[in-house]
C-alpha cells in the first residue's frame, strides 16, 4: 500500500520535528481561533441586541403630540385623548392590542408602614398598560376601565417592589404611599427579568424592569400635578400591520387636530383647550428596520473583512514555516529519491503532512474558538454565544487550503528535480 | 542498440553537457563508455572537476546523461519513467554519499528502514532486515540514535547499512571516506571490501591512492573522459577496448576548462595525471 507508506512517512517526519510541527499548528490554531471567536461573539451580540430590541419595539406604534405653546401642561386636551383611545379600541380593535400613555416618573420613592424604597419607574398607564408593556399578572387584578374613568388611587406593583418593600409578603389590599399619596395595591406583576451575574443586588435595583409600579394615568394629578401626557404607545397584533396603523392614525388625527395657523400666531402662549394648538407625529419602528438591516449588513461585511485579514495573516504564517524549511526539505527529497522513492509517493507524503499540520492546527483552532466564544460571550455579555458555523467552516477550510497549497507546492517542485539537483541544494 | 556484452553496467558514449551551445558550455562527461561486470570492484579516480562525480551520479540514476545510453542489467535506463527509475534506484543500487545524507530527524534504524519502506516491505520483516544491515556494519547497539548523536564514521556506516539493506546488486560510493579520518575510513573500506567478497559489485570514487589500491580495477577520468582503465582483463570487454582509447565522436575543445589542474590539453593521450 503506497498510500499507507506515505501516511507513515508523514507521521514519522512530523514526530521527528516536534518543534516545527508544534509551531506550525500553533500559528494555524491562533488564526482560526481568533476568527471564530471574533465573528461568533459579535454576531451573537448583534442578534441578542436585535432580538431584545425587536421584542420590545417591533409591534409598537407611537403617537406624540407636541404643542406650540411654551407652557407647562401643554397637553392634548381630554377630548383628543378620549377620541384617540376610543378610535384605537373600537375602529382599530382588529389591528391593535391596546394603548397606554407613555408617561412615567423615574426614581420615585414609595413607602409602606415604616419602610420605603426607591422605585425605578412609576408608569401612568391605561387599563391596557400590561398588554402594551408586556407585563403579566402574578396575583390580584390589573387596572380596569373604571379605575381610569374615576382616577382611582390604585396601583399594580412589579415583583421587585413586592420582594423589597413587603419582603415577599402578600401586598394585596395594602396601602402604599407614593410621594405621600396613598394608593391601594390591587395586583402584582410577574417577574420578567432575571438578575445577570455581573450586577450586584443594589445596582440591579435601578436596572430591573420589575422595580416598577403602574397607576391610572387619570390619577397622575395626585402625584404630579404638572405631569403632561403627550405620548402614547399603541401595540399592534402583527408587526406587519404597524404600517397600516400608522397611516390610519395619521388620517384620523389629521381630521381631529387643527393645524397651527402660523400667520395668526401671536407668539404668546395661549392654550385653546377645545382645539389643541399643536401638531402630532405618528411613527413605528418598522421605519428603522431598514436602517438597522443596512447597519447589520455593514457590520457583517466589516467582520468578514476582519476574518479574511486574520485568515490571511494566519496563512502567511503557515506559508512562512512551510517555505522556510524548503531547503532542508529539498535535500530530504533528494535523499528519498536517491534511495528509491517515486515522485508520487513523496508528493503524497508532503500532502498528508501539510494536511495533518494545518488540519490539526485548524481543529485545535476550532476547539479553542468554540471555547473562547462560549466563555467570552458568557463573561462579557452574559449571553450564550453560539459558535458561528459558516465562519467556522470558512476558517477551517481556509487554513487547511493555505497549509496544503504552501506545503505541497515546494514539494512538487523539489520532487520533479533530478535527485542530484535536489541533493545539491545547500 | 542493445546490450552487447551481458555485463551488469554498460555505458555507451555518455555525454553530460551543461549550457550546451552557449559560451559557458561545460562538458562534464565527454563521451564516456564503460562496462562493469557483476562482482567487480572499481575505483574511479581523477582530479576534482574531472567529471567522476557526474559519472557516478549517472551510474546511480541520480542524473540523466545529455546523450548516450546506459544499460543496467540489460535495460536502457535512459528510457525509463520517473517511477521506474525510482524502482531501479531502490532495488538495484545502493548509494553511499560523501556527506552521508541521512535524515536528521530519524533514528539510525528508521533511516535504514527507508528504502525498505519504499520497496513495500512490511512490519517486523522490515525491522529485522534493517537491524541485520546495521548489524553488518557493527552498529546494532546504536540503532535508536539519531545522526546528530553519532560520529562521522558511525553515520557513514549507517549510510552503508541503508545502502545494503535492500541487498542491491551494486553499491556506488562517492568518496565514502572523504569526510572521515583515516582510521574510521579504513573501517568503512573494510566493510566495502567484505561486501565485494560476498559478491556485490562496488564502484567507488576516491582521491585516496590507498583506497584506490583496494579496488581490483581503477578507472582514471580527466576532463570528462576515461584516460586510463586498469581492468581491461575481461574477454568480453569489446566496447571498452573500442572506446577507452578516445575513438568517440570528435572531441570539441571546451571553452571552459573545468579541470582542476588547469591544463589545456584535452587529448585522451595525455593520461596519467598526478593523483
Amino acid at each position: 500500500m503506497k498510500f499507507w507508506q506515505s501516511v507513515r512517512m508523514a507521521f514519522q517526519t512530523l514526530l521527528a520535528k516536534k518543534g516545527r510541527t508544534f509551531l506550525t499548528m500553533l500559528g494555524t490554531a491562533i488564526g482560526v481561533t481568533a476568527v471564530i471567536a471574533l465573528v461568533s461573539v459579535t454576531k451573537a451580540q448583534n442578534a441578542a441586541n436585535m432580538d431584545l430590541w425587536r421584542k420590545l419595539s417591533e409591534n409598537m406604534v407611537q403617537v406624540y403630540f407636541y404643542s406650540y405653546e411654551y407652557m407647562a401642561g401643554a397637553t392634548p386636551n381630554s377630548v383628543i385623548a378620549r377620541e384617540l383611545n376610543a378610535y384605537i379600541n373600537n375602529d382599530l380593535a382588529d389591528l391593535t392590542e391596546g394603548i397606554t400613555p407613555s408617561a412615567s416618573e423615574w426614581r420615585a420613592s414609595a413607602s409602606w408602614s415604616d419602610r420605603d424604597m426607591e422605585v425605578r419607574q412609576i408608569y401612568y398607564g391605561s387599563e391596557q398598560f400590561s398588554y402594551v408593556q408586556q407585563y403579566e399578572l402574578d396575583s390580584g387584578r390589573d387596572l380596569t376601565y373604571m379605575d381610569i374613568e374615576r382616577g382611582n388611587q390604585v396601583v399594580v406593583i412589579g415583583s421587585m417592589v413586592r420582594d423589597r418593600l413587603f419582603s415577599y409578603r402578600d401586598p394585596l389590599g395594602e396601602t402604599v404611599y407614593i410621594k405621600n399619596i396613598p394608593f391601594t395595591i390591587v395586583g402584582v406583576y410577574r417577574e420578567r427579568m432575571k438578575k445577570p451575574d455581573y450586577y450586584s443586588d443594589e445596582d440591579f435595583l435601578m436596572y430591573s424592569e420589575d422595580n416598577m409600579m403602574v397607576v391610572p394615568y387619570t390619577a397622575s394629578r395626585y402625584i404630579n400635578p404638572e405631569m403632561t401626557i403627550n405620548e402614547y404607545m399603541i401595540k399592534v397584533f402583527d408587526p406587519n400591520a404597524a404600517r397600516e396603523v400608522v397611516e390610519l392614525l395619521n388620517d384620523f388625527l389629521g381630521t381631529m387636530i387643527t393645524q397651527m395657523d402660523w400667520n395668526n400666531y401671536d407668539g404668546m402662549g395661549f392654550i385653546d383647550w377645545n382645539s389643541f394648538n399643536g401638531s402630532y407625529n405618528v411613527w413605528s419602528n418598522f421605519q428603522w428596520y431598514d436602517d438597522m438591516d443596512a447597519a447589520e449588513q455593514q457590520q457583517t461585511r466589516f467582520l468578514t473583512l476582519i476574518a479574511a485579514i486574520s485568515l490571511f495573516v494566519g496563512g502567511i504564517g503557515i506559508m512562512n514555516i512551510m517555505l522556510v524549511t524548503v531547503t532542508e526539505r529539498t535535500r530530504e527529497i533528494g535523499v528519498r529519491k536517491a534511495i528509491g522513492a517515486p515522485r508520487r509517493t513523496i508528493v503524497t507524503q508532503f500532502l498528508i503532512e501539510a494536511a495533518i499540520l494545518s488540519g490539526a492546527g485548524g481543529l485545535l483552532g476550532v476547539i479553542a474558538g468554540f471555547t473562547v466564544t462560549l466563555y467570552w460571550g458568557k463573561m462579557q455579555y452574559d449571553l450564550i454565544a453560539q459558535p458561528d458555523l459558516p465562519i467556522t467552516f470558512v476558517a477551517f477550510s481556509g487554513s487547511l487550503a493555505m497549509g496544503i497549497i504552501f506545503g505541497i507546492y515546494p514539494a512538487i517542485k523539489a520532487a520533479s528535480l533530478q535527485p542530484v539537483d535536489a541533493l545539491r541544494t545547500e | 542498440m542493445g546490450n552487447l556484452t551481458g555485463a551488469l553496467i554498460e555505458l555507451y558514449n555518455i555525454y553530460k553537457i551543461y549550457n550546451e551551445g552557449h559560451e559557458s558550455e561545460v562538458r562534464a562527461l565527454d563521451g564516456v563508455s564503460l562496462s562493469v561486470s557483476q562482482g567487480e570492484y572499481i575505483a574511479i579516480v581523477g582530479a576534482s572537476g574531472s567529471g567522476k562525480s557526474t559519472l557516478m551520479n549517472i551510474l546511480g540514476c541520480l542524473d540523466i546523461p545529455t546523450y548516450g545510453d546506459y544499460y543496467l542489467n540489460g535495460e536502457n535506463v535512459c528510457n525509463l519513467y520517473d517511477y521506474e527509475l525510482a524502482q531501479v534506484r531502490n532495488e538495484q543500487i545502493g548509494f553511499i554519499f560523501q556527506g552521508f545524507n541521512l535524515l536528521s530527524g530519524l533514528t539510525a534504524l528508521e533511516n535504514v528502514e527507508l528504502p525498505l519502506i519504499y520497496q513495500g516491505v512490511h512490519g517486523s520483516k522490515r525491522r529485522q532486515m534493517a537491524m541485520d544491515a546495521l548489524d553488518r556494519v557493527g552498529l546494532y547497539e546504536r540503532m535508536d540514535h539519531k545522526p546528530g548523536q553519532m560520529s562521522g564514521g558511525q553515520q557513514q556506516r549507517v549510510a552503508i547499512a541503508r545502502a545494503l539493506a535492500t541487498n542491491p546488486n551494486i553499491i556506488l560510493a562517492d568518496e565514502p571516506t572523504g569526510n572521515l579520518d583515516s582510521r574510521t575510513g579504513e573501517h568503512v573500506i573494510q566493510i566495502l571490501d567484505a561486501l565485494n567478497t560476498a559478491g556485490t559489485t562496488i564502484v567507488l570514487i576516491t582521491h585516496d591512492p590507498a583506497v584506490a589500491q583496494m579496488a581490483r580495477r581503477n578507472v582514471r577520468i580527466k576532463d570528462g573522459r576515461i584516460v586510463e582503465d586498469t581492468g581491461l582483463i575481461d574477454a568480453d570487454a569489446g566496447p571498452r577496448a573500442a572506446f577507452a582509447g578516445g575513438n568517440g565522436p570528435p572531441s570539441q575543445i571546451s571553452t571552459h576548462g573545468e579541470s582542476g589542474s588547469g591544463q589545456n590539453a584535452r587529448s585522451p593521450e595525455a593520461g596519467g595525471s598526478a593523483l
